[in-house]
């Protein structure tokens, strides 16, 4: 282990501010800078709609399969979107039980809220027959690689995927009841906002950084998380620890919304 | 942005029982209007080993709706409830215990969790666990006509059906709900939570409206210490 590792090890806290005092971060960031971001579509081709993101070593896979099903009797025109994300050991030794865990049920709802407050998708889209026909859009999202800021690239990856769902066209006979699938016709949905969540977190107070990574998330005083879409913003999550001054969070905002905008030019890149 | 000066300044009323459960440390039952949420806090209790923390006490969380079984909604509530929990208890005096913090919903009439923040705050309080400071949690609901309306009453509709659908946690009637929780030393923000979409100005607005309406948490709190601490 090299000196500097050891230092890292027994002081992790002073080992960070000996970095932010200076302006940068241990990998060499600036403090609002984001790692670089890899977007990759169609990764899975027996999904309907799939993507892979990478944002520094956090990797996060989506994949939605589709399913007809009866929609619920209180909503018969809204089909369904279910996100479920897997947080395993497989990412991250933080992550205790396998299968569904306590982060795992969060970070759905989480998604589940990011994804609808910001009117992303009109569940009205999914419906096939009224009553009796929709799609059921199982979002299984994976987490590879947890290095910090989680919830960033699974709520693109998620977005993502939704852009590059292909649905094929199913004809029901409301009289037969036959349902008949038409696989040469594929068909996308309409997206009309695309959430981009941001993370931030406070280090001492005073230091703000944008993207933290695994180490810096298990020192930080406080998470801020900002969903913004067509620079409004949709989601805002600050659960307990340290206080944020009001010029602090002014800050936040600004850099969030700079960041919607170089996500989406991202995605106009490749769904062009 | 309008902003209805009556509407604004009216919080609904504030009532509030402590002691109410014989077994708990701290317990607590808080109405704000309509809205009803029992909390009780045990602690320091044993932890189990999966859970122990060296430096300072671990705590638990529980939130339980008023019918049905917890869902993952109520998981996204208890980790927010948990956190702040961590920040406001000096858990650092109680290492290697547990303290576990049960909110049970009563009625739900808008801004619960809110109320079930409150609640809990409450019968912290009630407990004697050493706190930093206390916490006021203010539910600010932004209707369709860019309203901001704070702690509105809103009455939930029947719904005989039980649905599998998840279900995002907002109020049929406002486009976007705040809850903001403020400390009450330095009366700074602790926590947010929003849902729908809104704007950077319409958001500013309702932390000043909220910021201004948790005075009056933070004084029916200290008239419960009055009412309560008989002995000081």
């Amino acid at each position: 282990m090299s000196q500097e590792e050891l230092y890292k090890t027994i002081n992790p806290v002073k080992y960070l501010r000996n970095f932010v005092e200076k302006s940068l971060r241990p990998d060499g960031r600036d403090l609002l800078e984001f790692r670089p971001t890899i977007i990759n579509k169609d990764s899975i081709a027996t999904a309907e709609g799939s993507a892979i993101i990478k944002l520094g070593t956090t990797t996060v896979i989506c994949g939605i399969k589709a399913e007809l099903a009866e929609p619920d009797s209180s909503e018969p025109s809204n089909g369904f979107i279910v996100p479920n994300i897997e947080l395993t050991k497989l990412c991250s030794p933080k992550y205790r039980a396998i299968g569904v865990s306590l982060d795992s049920q969060i970070m759905n709802q989480t998604l589940y809220n990011i994804l609808f407050n910001s009117g992303c998708v009109d569940l009205t889209e999914l419906c096939i027959a009224k009553g009796k026909l929709v799609w059921v859009l199982y979002c299984d999202l994976v987490c590879l690689d947890d290095d910090g800021s989680v919830l960033d690239v699974a709520s693109l990856a998620l977005i993502t995927a939704l852009k590059s769902l292909k649905l094929p066209k199913v004809n029901y006979d409301l009289d037969t009841k036959v349902i008949k699938v038409d696989d040469t016709i594929k068909k996308g949905i309409n997206l009309k906002a695309l959430p981009v969540t941001t993370t931030f977190i406070t280090f001492e107070q005073k230091y703000l950084l944008a993207d933290p990574t695994s180490d810096e998330e298990s020192i930080a005083d406080t998470f801020v998380t900002i969903a913004t879409c067509d620079g409004q913003l949709s989601y805002i999550y600050q659960p307990g620890g340290n206080s944020l001054a009001s010029e602090q969070f002014e800050s936040l905002i600004k850099q969030a919304g700079k960041r919607e905008k170089y996500i989406i030019s991202l995605l106009e890149n490749i769904f062009e | 942005m309008e902003i209805d000066e009556d509407r604004n300044n009216k919080m609904r009323a504030i009532a509030s029982e402590l002691n109410i459960l014989t077994r708990s440390d701290g317990s607590a039952i808080i109405t704000q209007g309509g809205s009803c949420c029992i909390a009780s806090v045990n602690g320091p209790l044993e932890v189990s080993p999966a859970n122990i923390d060296m430096n300072k006490a671990y705590v638990e969380v529980i939130y339980r709706p008023k019918c049905g079984l917890p869902g993952v909604n109520e998981r996204y509530k208890e980790k927010i409830v948990k956190s702040l929990c961590e920040t406001c208890i000096i858990t650092q005096l109680y290492p290697r215990t547990q303290i576990t913090v049960q909110a049970q919903e009563m009625d739900d009439h808008g801004g619960l969790l809110a109320c079930a923040i409150n609640a809990v705050n409450l019968a912290i309080m009630n407990s004697g666990l050493e706190m930093k400071f206390h916490m006021a949690a203010i539910h600010c609901g932004l209707d369709s006509d860019d309203n901001l309306n704070i702690d509105p009453e809103y009455v939930p509709k029947a719904n005989l059906t039980f649905s599998r659908i998840q279900r995002s946690s907002r109020s049929q009637n406002f486009k976007g709900n705040f809850t903001f929780v403020f400390d009450s030393t330095k009366k700074s923000l602790i926590g947010v939570n929003t849902d729908g979409k809104f704007t950077i100005q319409q958001y500013n607005e309702a932390q000043k409206l909220c910021k201004d309406a948790s005075r009056k948490i933070f004084d029916f709190y200290r008239e419960m210490v009055k009412k309560y601490a008989t002995v000081l």
